[in-house]
């Protein structure tokens, strides 16, 4: 009895990839074998469709996750209550105060937080809050994926509902972007374009509820922005690990 | 493209994210034509596209490039993952079924169908409008309609009818159905 033929040689024969000797041998052994000639006659049906099918944002955003879910989460790092708060406040505050003076700080719009249940803004549009002053502010280095020269922090308080993500030492690119994406534990997401100045980045955060965020990842785009993740990542924050490891 | 498939492929197994992506974007499209092609349903073909590009993520080297290329690797995965959801969802293979309104269209199935336990597909038969029905089976078993058959076979096409009913309804006697006609 001849053996047959695997399945994957008859797709390749359908697809017209095989070498001229491999697809004699195929072509030889369908004229023998009815079973290896119904199974090429199947994908011929199936191939014969010219269109492929785009997947749609939902199962990108489905398939994004999923793979995320698999991932080795962020390295771990301990919060710490820190002196370094201290040296931070005196600099927050500088900040603050250059911000206010300049006339060009945002207050936080809670009507738009009210339709879109959060609030973000970055460098000057961060408003003027106390967030870094708070007791139960909590700051957590964050290491970058790729590049040893980036450096970035995260500011979160629970109670307040606020975060602060800095970065600094971003090389600014000429054909891409960076994109910020906020994921939530109900696996729903928002990005949003990263404003760098001096390789810098400051972006504030304030949600309903804070303890909804799953993790914060940065990663290259094209420019504008994509609408999913796609290019490599820059940093990767388990908010959901961090907060255990206070 | 089939060496930059390979390459991703090795990318993917030493945990690159954005290989992954890359690999994703690259076969999705192909991967949901077969499964739609098979399952005759958008949201099934998504859901196993989603299954099998997260098998790919975790055992992407399952792929022997000996066999064949990246592509035919894909292509034959989600036909064992389609075959398996129409087996496990008997809604979803009665409404691919309801879909095969002409002989010509089973028969470009016929190697799905008969991938499937007789059983799963008569019971999914079952469900379909007789005259439906009766262009499946007969082309399953001998690419003819019923009326086809009894002319055939120079039978009644009541008996035929009734024949067919009972093997549609007496799983164990399905294969000697063709016998009884004779």
């Amino acid at each position: 009895m001849t053996k047959h033929v695997d399945e994957m040689k008859i797709v390749d024969c359908v697809l017209n990839r095989l070498d001229e000797r491999e697809k004699r041998q195929v072509e030889a052994h369908l004229k023998t074998c009815s079973t290896c000639r119904e199974k090429w006659g199947h994908w011929r049906a199936v191939l014969a469709q010219e269109s492929e099918i785009e997947p749609s944002d939902a199962l990108n955003r489905r398939m994004t996750f999923s793979i995320q879910r698999k991932v080795a989460p962020f390295r771990h790092t301990r919060w710490r209550k820190p002196l370094f708060v201290l040296m931070s406040i005196a600099a927050f505050m500088m900040f603050a105060i250059g911000l206010k003076q300049h006339g060009d700080v945002w207050p936080i719009h809670e009507p738009d937080m009210a339709k879109k249940g959060y609030v973000i803004a970055q460098h000057d549009a961060v408003p003027e809050q106390k967030l870094l002053l708070e007791p139960e502010t909590n700051r957590k280095p964050v290491m970058p994926l790729i590049n040893e020269n980036i450096s970035g922090e995260i500011w979160l308080n629970t109670e307040t509902n606020e975060l602060m993500f800095l970065a600094d030492g971003l090389v600014p690119l000429e054909r891409n972007d960076y994109q910020l994406w906020i994921v939530h534990v109900g696996d729903y997401w928002n990005g949003h374009l990263l404003e760098l100045r001096d390789g810098s980045t400051r972006v504030y955060y304030k949600a309903e509820d804070i303890r909804s965020l799953k993790y914060l990842k940065v990663s290259v785009e094209p420019q504008g922005g994509s609408l999913t993740p796609t290019g490599p990542e820059i940093f990767h924050i388990d908010l959901i690990e961090a907060e255990k490891g206070r | 493209m089939d060496e930059k498939g390979k390459r991703l492929l090795q990318a993917i197994n030493e945990n690159s994210e954005y290989a992954f992506n890359e690999f994703y974007r690259m076969y999705a499209p192909f991967v949901l034509k077969i499964a739609k092609q098979l399952v005759s349903d958008p949201l099934e073909a998504e859901d196993i596209c989603h299954d099998i590009f997260l098998e790919v993520f975790e055992k992407p080297g399952e792929y022997d490039d000996a066999k064949g290329t990246v592509k035919a690797w894909l292509a034959v995965k989600t036909k064992h993952r389609s075959i398996d959801r129409l087996r496990k969802k008997k809604p979803v293979l009665v409404r691919k079924l309801e879909q095969l309104d002409t002989k010509e269209a089973v028969k470009t199935e016929l190697e799905v169908l008969k991938s499937l336990e007789k059983n799963v597909l008569l019971e999914a038969l079952a469900h379909l409008p007789e005259k439906q029905r009766e262009v499946i089976y007969g082309a399953y078993f001998e690419n003819k309609t019923q009326t086809e058959l009894a002319r055939t076979l120079n039978k009644p096409l009541g008996t035929i009818k009734s024949n067919v009913r009972y093997g549609l309804n007496n799983l164990r006697k399905y294969k000697k159905l063709r016998q009884w006609f004779a």
